[in-house]
């Protein structure tokens, strides 16, 4: 199995009583309480941290990106990933992933992962995903349009990577006269591709088909389960083989000196399941940005544990196993049932939220890498 | 109320387009609001004494399956002219209501002879320059519910009928594909056409501008500039009204309306 660290380079420097005179965090939660300054040092804290993670052995550096919200400093993943792709030597750097729909120029993306893929010699691994409804929202991309827009800057970005230019692209919601960028991948025939999935049937399906890794983000075990099933099944039909490295699985992880350290540390994770996730419908998943059956499924999600993930409390996240935390020989235990029960190739680390300082995270990272890793190496 | 309407449909552009009927007399066009098609209302009811008064469900609302060239509110337009010509229908009273009345005015801007006389009704479409139109994309529904009345639910006759009791499931769906499908049309730009003021003197026919004084969803100042764009045109302002005057003050809405179609 490989490691892959990940934190959301979150700003959580504002007062929690003002947050909560908000109905959410996101989208319209004003921007007057960001305080550039503080994220300064903030960036390059996140930034020491992600370069720890390559001395101590983590097989990759997981970012992701998100708009309108203090829970995820990367407003433009491609631009850590730069940083990354120059301050890092080995590690791979999983980009989970840019948000396809939102843009009106898959070709500008292209370009830039390409340049990505040759700064670092080949590390990038190329996540790609929908956004939530606020990331249509907060630029103004039709949210119905969410899914289409997906694939086709999808096909247009492979078809980029792997089909000698010039060509001509005259889709439905993306048209070029001239696609022929000088920058490509090194990587042959382009970087792999991960998807990552929480809901959604049709994007486990889709992923199967392509041959993607796929990624289950904080979903319930049984769901987990349910999910790699609808998977492989999409990815036989199309006659697509399946290994464990087709499955990523995310999980929030502290590991301590002692239990109580630990238990202390995992409550940083609670802002990130609960108030960072509070607000309308209507800004997460507008009508339209989600299928009949992904809204079912997403129902389903909510009710298949006594309460909603935003609602649990640190015991029951562990219980559940969104959240992992303890000494290296109880996060050993943890992670083998895991491991045993959904079988994934890939865990992302998410090792660091909320207020959880400096010093706490890299005493976490190195515990992780001197005494966790080793033995996960042989799974 | 009597049951002096029917539910018909009529083929165009290769799908079965679902409306209310009733009345006698020249016909009558209404074209419902975002949220969907209220179905017979006691306004329409009043009109119908005088009129035949047609009320569709549009394209992607309803029962009304969505053809997917629909991708905005002009492409609906050209599909209303459609239905017309499918009907046989004339020089038609044209009236809209909120969403409605933005078809209906880019219906009349497309094709003006085919309108007898033109009624907008709180509508959207234009973009007002000293206030903005309501985002309910980013609302709830209870927020939009609260935004739309002005008027306490007691106030308003067909309230119970209308929105009284829990919805059907059947209902919720309904509700939820009437907002995808506004979603889909009006998401950028919001709810307005930068063309349709410049075409809105095309409209020779006369044109009567009714609006909710208290809309917290439309401004007034669309219907200003409503007013101002058409060149025979009238603005009528109900007082102590929200955003669906047919609804909050039917009576007074109908005597407003057969006043300027002249059965006063």
């Amino acid at each position: 199995m490989q490691v892959y660290y990940f934190t959301e380079l979150p700003y959580h420097e504002y007062d929690d009583e003002d947050g909560k005179k908000y109905p959410s965090l996101r989208l319209t939660f004003p921007n007057t309480y960001f305080d550039q300054h503080k994220a300064v040092g903030l960036f390059h804290r996140y930034l020491d941290e992600y370069q720890y993670c390559e001395e101590m052995g983590f097989d990759g550096l997981m970012i992701n990106e998100h708009h309108n919200t203090p829970s995820c400093m990367n407003a433009t993943m491609n631009l850590t990933g730069a940083i990354l792709a120059r301050n890092t030597r080995n590690a791979k750097i999983l980009l989970l992933g840019n948000v396809l729909p939102i843009w009106d120029n898959p070709i500008r993306l292209a370009e830039e992962i390409a340049m990505l893929d040759t700064i670092s010699n080949g590390r990038i691994i190329s996540g790609f995903v929908r956004g939530t409804g606020v990331e249509s929202v907060s630029t103004n991309t039709n949210p119905v349009h969410n899914r289409e827009r997906f694939e086709e800057a999808h096909d247009l970005i492979i078809k980029t990577w792997t089909t000698p230019g010039p060509f001509r692209w005259e889709g439905k919601h993306y048209n070029f006269r001239v696609v022929n960028p000088w920058m490509k991948p090194i990587q042959e025939p382009h970087p792999p591709i991960w998807v990552p999935g929480t809901a959604s049937p049709e994007t486990a399906q889709w992923a199967a088909r392509h041959g993607y890794t796929y990624v289950a983000f904080l979903t319930p075990i049984n769901m987990t389960k349910e999910l790699f099933r609808i998977y492989r099944e999409a990815a036989d039909e199309a006659g697509q083989t399946v290994t464990e490295n087709n499955f990523g699985y995310l999980i929030c992880c502290y590991v301590a000196d002692n239990e109580a350290k630990a238990q202390e540390e995992a409550k940083h994770f609670i802002w990130r399941m609960g108030e960072t996730t509070r607000g309308p419908r209507e800004y997460f998943a507008p009508p339209g940005y989600r299928s009949r059956t992904a809204s079912q499924m997403a129902a389903r999600r909510r009710t298949s544990e006594s309460k909603p993930l935003g609602q649990q409390n640190i015991e029951e996240l562990q219980a559940n196993y969104h959240v992992v935390a303890g000494t290296p020989d109880t996060v050993l235990k943890k992670l083998k049932y895991l491991k045993d029960e959904i079988n994934m190739g890939h865990l992302i680390f998410y090792g660091q939220e909320s207020r959880m300082s400096h010093d706490a995270t890299m005493r976490s990272i190195e515990l992780f890498g001197k005494e966790v890793m080793p033995a996960i190496r042989e799974w | 109320m009597p049951a002096s309407f029917s539910e018909e449909t009529v083929s165009v552009a290769g799908i079965d387009v679902h409306y209310y009927r009733g009345g006698d007399g020249p016909p009558l066009l209404t074209l419902h609001g975002g949220g969907g098609n209220p179905g017979w209302l006691m306004a329409h009811e009043a009109l119908a004494a005088h009129y035949t008064v047609y009320a569709p469900s549009h394209p992607g609302f309803g029962i009304t399956p969505r053809p997917e060239w629909i991708a905005r509110p002009s492409d609906m337009a050209v599909f209303y002219l459609w239905m017309l010509q499918e009907m046989d229908l004339d020089q038609v009273h044209l009236m809209g209501h909120s969403f409605g009345g933005w078809l209906a005015a880019d219906i009349a801007t497309t094709c003006p002879q085919v309108v007898n006389r033109l009624v907008l009704v709180d509508a959207v479409g234009v973009k007002p320059e000293r206030s903005e139109i309501l985002d309910v994309f980013i609302l709830t529904p209870e927020q939009i519910r609260a935004n739309a009345f002005y008027n306490k639910p007691e106030q308003i006759p067909e309230w119970e009928r209308l929105y009284g009791g829990e919805p059907t499931p059947e209902a919720t769906e309904r509700a939820e594909d009437a907002l995808e499908m506004m979603i889909r049309l009006c998401w950028k730009p919001y709810m307005h056409d930068l063309r349709l003021p410049a075409l809105l003197p095309r409209v020779t026919s006369p044109a009567l501008v009714v609006w909710g004084r208290e809309d917290a969803i439309v401004p007034l100042e669309c219907g200003e500039i409503y007013r101002q764009g058409l060149p025979r045109s009238q603005l009528h302002v109900i007082e102590e009204c929200g955003h669906s005057p047919q609804i909050e003050k039917p009576n007074a809405f109908a005597d407003v309306v057969l006043s300027f179609l002249g059965q006063a």
